[in-house]
């Protein structure tokens, strides 16, 4: 049974993307079998994995259900980590789903005959509220929410949450964490003391801000792959267990 | 190009020029880049009883003198599952450090510890080609390796990247036209095992012995025994060095089948050598058995902990150091034992009367008739005792009752295993299961109540040597009280167990296969 979880925020720019790219890469390191799915068209997961972010027949033709999900998945340079790169039709992606019967459990439906291939299925999405993301709550076990302390940051994810408890499916849970982080700045210190407390559910977990990270955008790699001693690498090592449910080690 | 898939595995090139020249020239040929060349070893690892490679899969090491990477793939496929870098060969999936691939080998091969089943060392060197933007469309993997004592192979893996056929589909055109590659017959263990004479999967605990249906039964009888010997002595190293605890499991499984055919098929056999031989039976049997309960007792440990309230699990870990210490103890015994002269003359006895044809003239009665007979008439005797005892089985029985048809139903499961040749395969099977249904909940009622018992006794001796031990007492208490509550569920269910055994269908089918004149 493989996990599904994805990386969700409302909030565009707070490190959703490099997020997904980095515990793909560790989850398939740790020998989890992992699929990544670009959900958001304008493809920066797969331009960091160097796949062409093009899906034959587009996004319509898979939420018909003409293309399998099968027929579409790119294996990345590491093993064990496999791809369904965006596509730029998944600007329209709400649209393809509002034609058909059910939308919101069209995303699940079509992981279904791929779900058994993988140990873990992470889903990169893009930001806002919208079809596709109703869909994406109802085919994941988690959403994993990255929250910059900042007072906007923190405000969409009560938004999502409210949002949530009247249109989502029951008992999604979440699971915030700080991303971005930059310890010199007051401001982020204090929110994450008080959000903390705050946030019962938040990961004790905080993700740096860290050149290294926007170093991805020249490497073309994870952080975690050519950083793999750096302090951001060891966060999002310790993020990936706190969502896989393994012991902090 | 329907024969480049995932499904195949390995070419094989002819030998030719130096290593270092093939690589270059197929580096050449293909626009590839060398990821990097080295000496190796590739060490294949399995299960004694091949877990694995029986699930489809197999787990490869490839490195030099220290770490190298793990590559768990299909059987005869490229398509690599998981590969991790970094490690030495585990002997135990909790060796790695990475999860994922430590959860998945040990929900395959635990409790077994993982075994080298052959190793081959030589060249090997990691290929990539490139394609837009610099993205890896395939992998190769140019190895020149050789079994020790034997000449090397030059092979030539695909890692294929889904997604990219096109590139692994012009690779092997070129290979095959410009280097004389040739797909393998086999895997590329296979072609190792092949070297050393020997085949995967080639042990299985099962009781495999093709029988003559007209063959005399002292003969018939014999050839099932002798293969129970064997599976013994295959097992034996693993028991004296207590590899894993399966290794003593099926030693222990082949003698115990042992003693329940020669108590089952009476007259086939001279009355007073089968007296001796099981006296020393019995004397092994009781030198095993301590060491397989503790061996019980610790891989249900975490079951145990789990299975009591949280502030409690603390109080277990006394009983924890205490099953080890009796396990070391026990087995120390058991290995002395396995050294002695008496078990070598023993084992040495048994084969030779094992091994010694049937006189033509016998006075026992049902030795010189034909295996079928002798089989069926006991077979159908232990059944109608089966349903005998059951019978009289009603909720006020005591546990005593249940122990003997639990002994009865494990007599008929070993008759019906040791002569399953003799029989259709498919209503045999069918019967095996319906036994086996029954037999799942006897056996838990029993050793339900074994283990309560047994926790009793430690209780008492933990209570003076425990640190805390209020805390171990009441842990004990907690864990024996959650044996009692399954063991009383566990007797609800026996009713409609033994009822489903006891039905028409099970009772016809029986009879189709076992009563010659087919009547009741």
């Amino acid at each position: 049974m493989s996990r599904v979880l994805a990386l969700y925020q409302i909030k565009g720019g707070v490190g959703k993307t490099a997020t997904a790219v980095n515990l793909a890469f560790l989850a398939a390191a740790e020998g989890y079998r992992t699929l990544l799915w670009d959900l958001d068209p304008q493809g920066a997961t797969s331009f960091y994995y160097r796949v062409r972010p093009k899906v034959k027949g587009g996004a319509r033709k898979l939420v018909l259900r003409k293309r399998a999900l099968d027929e579409v998945i790119k294996g990345t340079d590491y093993g064990g980590l496999d791809l369904i790169p965006a596509d730029f039709s998944y600007r329209n992606l709400d649209l393809d789903l509002a034609g058909v019967r059910k939308p919101h459990t069209r995303i699940r439906k079509l992981l279904k005959p791929v779900a058994r291939d993988y140990d873990l299925i992470l889903l990169d999405c893009a930001p806002g509220i919208t079809l596709t993301s109703e869909s994406v709550f109802h085919a994941v076990d988690a959403l994993v929410v990255p929250l910059i302390p900042t007072t906007l940051s923190v405000r969409t994810y009560h938004q999502l949450q409210d949002h949530l408890s009247v249109h989502g499916p029951r008992r999604l849970p979440c699971r915030p964490f700080f991303s971005m982080v930059d310890r010199r700045r007051g401001m982020h210190r204090a929110l994450v003391d008080t959000l903390s407390h705050e946030i019962p559910e938040i990961l004790p977990i905080e993700i740096p801000y860290s050149a290294e990270v926007e170093r991805m955008g020249t490497r073309r790699a994870p952080v975690c792959e050519f950083a793999p001693r750096s302090p951001v690498t060891d966060a999002y090592r310790r993020l990936l267990r706190a969502v896989m449910g393994q012991p902090a080690g | 190009m329907s024969e480049v898939t995932f499904e195949r595995c390995v070419l094989a090139a002819p030998p030719g020029p130096t290593f270092p020249d093939w690589t270059e020239a197929v580096r050449q040929a293909l626009g590839a880049e060398v990821v990097h060349s080295a000496r190796h070893r590739v060490v294949w690892l399995d299960t004694f009883d091949w877990r694995l490679w029986r699930k489809g899969f197999v787990l490869e090491w490839l490195g030099g003198d220290g770490c190298g990477d793990l590559r768990l793939r299909r059987i005869g496929g490229c398509r690599v599952e998981v590969e991790v870098g970094g490690v030495k060969p585990p002997r135990w999936p909790d060796d790695l450090p990475q999860a994922g691939l430590r959860a998945r080998l040990r929900r395959m091969t635990a409790p077994r510890v993982l075994l080298p089943v052959a190793e081959s060392r030589g060249r090997r060197a990691l290929l990539r080609v490139l394609g837009p933007e610099d993205k890896t469309v395939l992998r190769l993997e140019l190895r020149d390796e050789a079994v020790a004592g034997h000449p090397p192979q030059r092979l030539i893996q695909p890692l294929p990247i889904r997604g990219y056929d096109r590139a692994l589909r012009g690779a092997i055109q070129r290979l095959r036209a410009e280097f004389q590659a040739q797909w393998a017959a086999t895997d590329p263990l296979g072609l190792a095992l092949a070297t050393l004479g020997r085949a995967p999967g080639d042990y299985s605990n099962k009781l495999a012995v093709r029988l003559n249906p007209l063959d005399r039964a002292d003969r018939a009888l014999k050839k099932i025994l002798l293969h129970l010997l064997d599976l013994v002595e295959r097992n034996e190293p693993g028991v004296r060095e207590d590899l894993d605890p399966e290794f003593l499991h099926d030693y222990r499984v082949s003698w115990r089948r042992t003693r329940s055919l020669l108590s089952q098929v009476k007259k086939v056999l001279p009355d007073e050598e089968v007296a001796r031989f099981a006296a020393e039976l019995r004397w092994i049997s009781g030198l095993t058995s301590p060491v397989r309960d503790m061996d019980v007792y610790l891989l249900e440990f975490d079951g145990y902990r789990e299975s009591i309230p949280a502030d409690l699990r603390p109080g277990l870990m006394p009983l924890h150091a205490l099953l080890v210490e009796e396990k070391r103890k026990a087995h120390a015994a058991l290995a002395r034992a396995l050294s002695s002269r008496r078990y070598r003359s023993f084992m040495q006895a048994w084969r030779f009367f094992l091994e010694a044809p049937p006189p033509a003239y016998t006075p026992l009665k049902n030795a010189a008739r034909p295996v079928t007979e002798v089989a069926s008439r006991r077979i159908w005797k232990v059944f109608r005792r089966v349903l005998g005892q059951g019978r009289t089985i009603d909720d006020a029985s005591p546990p005593e009752d249940l122990h003997e048809l639990r002994k009865t139903c494990k007599k008929l499961r070993y008759l019906l295993e040791a002569f399953a040749s003799l029989y259709p395969a498919e209503p045999l099977q069918a019967s095996i299961r319906d036994l086996k249904h029954l037999q799942d909940n006897l056996g838990e009622y029993q050793d339900l109540a074994v283990h309560a018992a047994a926790l009793g006794t430690f209780r008492e001796r933990l209570c003076e040597t425990a640190p805390d031990p209020a805390l171990t007492d009441r842990a004990i208490e907690a864990l024996i009280e959650s044996f009692q509550r399954r063991a009383r569920q566990v007797r609800q269910e026996f009713a409609d167990r033994f009822a489903a055994f006891d039905s028409k269908p099970v009772r016809k089918r029986f009879r189709a296969l076992f009563k010659e004149d087919g009547r009741a």
